[in-house]
């Protein structure tokens, strides 16, 4: 393990519902952007190929390799680069909303299939059965979906603390009701609350890459996607992503992971020194 | 053999352009309006002295705001310029998206990077999809061609909405007569009545409500009204009054602003591409007809090559965004062919509000005089130009009588 700086993109990415051709030329534009600007990883959104509940999901995810994962594995191998990106899932009769972390050799060195499912995803999205870290150039990485993170769903980020991940990366779909405006606080403390405990209680960083776009089509038709991606540590926020809805974006952050000192039963104490466990 | 139809002897418009009529030179009556507007907007230094007193009376009016007016945006050539522009005068916009769900990603990117470069804040106003929607499946079953009513009366009411909560008295819009052309009141008709009327018929879901900063879709006579004669915001066409050539606007604004253009024109919205394949097949419209006689008014383009260029079928009927926009709007193949076979219609079929504008006309006549409404707006549904003579002679009747 490299104790050393790296770059990361959180990669705020336009997607259009059920229109995986369009979403994904915007994916190659986007890796090839970060790659110029020197990224050593890129985050991008959940479900980046169909958008997140889009009815399309029941009938055009594709496997994992496939299709769509072959385009992001092609991109990282040519590009050189960490790549973590969502994608929809078909596995034999079920389709799961999944996420994969693409080393630089192009090669899926994780993948997950999200755990938290929201109620209006049930119908589309089964329940992912495991949870996983690998040890990358920069650090231990866990992957975790989106609401993964909500603060009555900590425990996933816990476990992933508990196998020592030193960063999560989180591809998510924060979506909001379609009359905020640019001038508004989209999410409150809604994502900042469980981003900053779980790094404070395991001195870990947390990053997210949210989609931007409209969404049309599912149960969350009149929603949007608006970006403000969000970096935190124990420190507090790192970076966090412009508030936009029709045009995608790169924001970059230097990041320097902490070492882990606590592993197994220690983390028990840690835990109870720190008073641990969110209050729900 | 069949005759062709007569073609206006100095542009593109012919004899199937609604209420087409030529003088014995052979040009036609849209010729006619194009050179009163012309004069009415002279590039000169009259026009220049009318540009610079609007300037002036922004400044004044918004001196103590954050922001001194707003300025429609899209990602397209005409908005993206007039922000150029009004930067360049030194007013102080704020940029205002209506985001009705087909916004073209590329013209997306523009706004981004144009907003960016010039330091103006944005401000998206997002329809409800579910409204939207709504909306443009009612108007495809409404049979007329005003199958995009929704979205211009969604930007209108947005743009109003914007300026009541920041209380500006000033919209500005990226419109200009010498390249776009006025389309036929047959082939583009706009009011808040017929929408409404529209939705009332054909509509699947209700519309939320008006409020004087949040319209939505409602834009009637009442809510004019309210905008225009109550809070006196002022509608200004600023191209109107410049030397606007495309091929060198799209020059500056590359090089100053990194603008891409969103493919032929009305690009930087996705719906234009099932709208102009629907216009052409179902109601025999090629609004290029009358886009492109504006461009060979104004010597951007050669007739020839206008007339040409009618041949071929447009630029921006993309079959994979037509696909997009059939599949966003949930329709079937079934059911876009009963759209595509129902009967051709107009506004005329549909109650709407011509019939009082035209009885107050004198007043939008004032209210156009004083910029608080788009003179070619005042023209366009209140002045005999582009009716029958029979209904010019009615309504004239009408308002006589009363």
């Amino acid at each position: 393990m490299i104790d050393r700086e790296f770059r990361i993109g959180m990669g705020q990415l336009l997607v259009e519902g059920g229109e995986p051709e369009r979403n994904l030329e915007r994916v190659t534009e986007i890796i090839s952007q970060s790659a110029n600007l020197g990224c050593d990883c890129l985050l991008l959104p959940e479900t980046l190929d169909l958008t997140w509940t889009h009815p399309s999901a029941k009938t055009e995810a594709k496997p994992i390799p496939g299709p769509y994962s072959d385009i992001i594995c092609q991109q990282a191998q040519k590009h050189g680069l960490f790549i973590c990106a969502g994608l929809t899932e078909l596995a034999g009769s079920k389709v799961y909303n999944t996420a994969i972390l693409v080393n630089d050799s192009g090669e899926i060195i994780l993948k997950y299939r999200k755990i938290n499912v929201l109620d209006v995803g049930k119908e589309f999205y089964a329940i992912g059965q495991s949870l996983s870290v690998v040890e990358t150039p920069f650090g231990m990485v866990g992957v975790n979906i989106c609401s993964d993170n909500y603060v009555d769903a900590v425990d996933i980020g816990y476990t992933l603390a508990r196998m020592g991940a030193q960063l999560i990366l989180s591809p998510s779909s924060w979506t909001v009701d379609y009359n905020l405006i640019e001038s508004d606080n989209p999410y409150g403390a809604k994502w900042f609350k469980p981003y900053h405990h779980l790094a404070q209680m395991f001195d870990l960083t947390i990053i997210n890459a949210s989609s931007v776009g409209v969404i049309h089509g599912g149960p969350y038709e009149g929603k949007k996607m608006v970006g403000c991606s969000l970096a935190v540590n124990a420190n507090g926020v790192i970076v966090q992503g412009p508030y936009n809805e029709f045009a995608g974006d790169l924001t970059i952050a230097n990041i320097k992971l902490s070492k882990r000192l606590e592993t197994g039963t220690d983390i028990g104490t840690m835990l109870k020194r720190k008073n641990g466990h969110l209050k729900v | 053999m069949t005759n062709s139809p007569q073609i206006c002897t100095r542009c593109t418009i012919n004899a199937t352009v609604p209420q087409a009529r030529f003088d014995e030179n052979g040009m036609c009556n849209y010729c006619a309006l194009h050179d009163e507007m012309d004069k009415e907007f002279p590039l000169t230094a009259e026009g220049q002295n009318n540009i610079d007193k609007i300037i002036t009376d922004i400044k004044t009016t918004g001196r103590s705001k954050k922001y001194d007016c707003i300025i429609g945006v899209s990602g397209g050539r005409d908005s993206t310029y007039t922000l150029y522009r009004a930067k360049q005068w030194g007013l102080r916009p704020l940029a205002v998206y209506f985001n009705d769900g087909f916004g073209n990603p590329v013209a997306g990117q523009n706004m981004k990077r144009a907003t960016s470069k010039l330091g103006v804040e944005m401000r998206t106003i997002t329809a409800d999809w579910r409204e939207s929607k709504c909306l443009k499946v009612a108007c495809l079953k409404a049979s007329t061609p005003d199958l995009n009513l929704s979205a211009d009366l969604g930007i209108a009411s947005a743009l109003y909405g914007v300026a009541v909560a920041e209380n500006l008295r000033y919209i500005l819009i990226g419109q200009s007569f010498r390249t776009e052309g006025i389309a036929p009141l047959e082939w583009n008709y706009l009011d808040g009545k017929y929408l409404a009327t529209i939705h009332k018929q054909f509509g699947a879901i209700p519309l939320r409500k008006w409020r004087p900063d949040d319209p939505g879709f409602n834009l009637n006579l009442i809510h004019m009204a309210y905008y225009v004669g109550w809070r006196r915001i002022r509608t200004i066409t600023p191209l109107y009054y410049l030397q606007y050539v495309r091929s060198e606007v799209d020059e500056i604004i590359t090089r100053e602003l990194d603008w891409v253009k969103p493919g032929a024109h009305y690009g930087d919205d996705l719906y234009q591409s099932l709208l102009s394949y629907i216009l052409r097949t179902k109601f025999k419209i090629d609004r290029r007809r009358y886009n492109d006689a504006a461009l060979v008014r104004s010597g951007q383009m050669t007739r020839e090559t206008a007339l040409k260029e009618l041949e071929n079928v447009g630029e921006i009927e993309d079959p994979n965004v037509i696909d997009l926009c059939i599949k966003r709007l949930g329709l079937t193949q079934k059911e876009l062919n009963e759209i595509l076979d129902a009967p051709v219609k107009t506004f005329w079929d549909y109650p709407n509000l011509m019939s009082t504008l035209r009885r107050f006309s004198p007043v939008i006549k004032f209210f156009s005089k004083l910029d608080l409404i788009p003179k070619s707006s005042y023209k366009k549904y209140c002045e005999d130009h582009l009716v029958s003579p029979e209904y010019a002679a009615s309504s004239r009747e009408r308002a006589d009588f009363q």
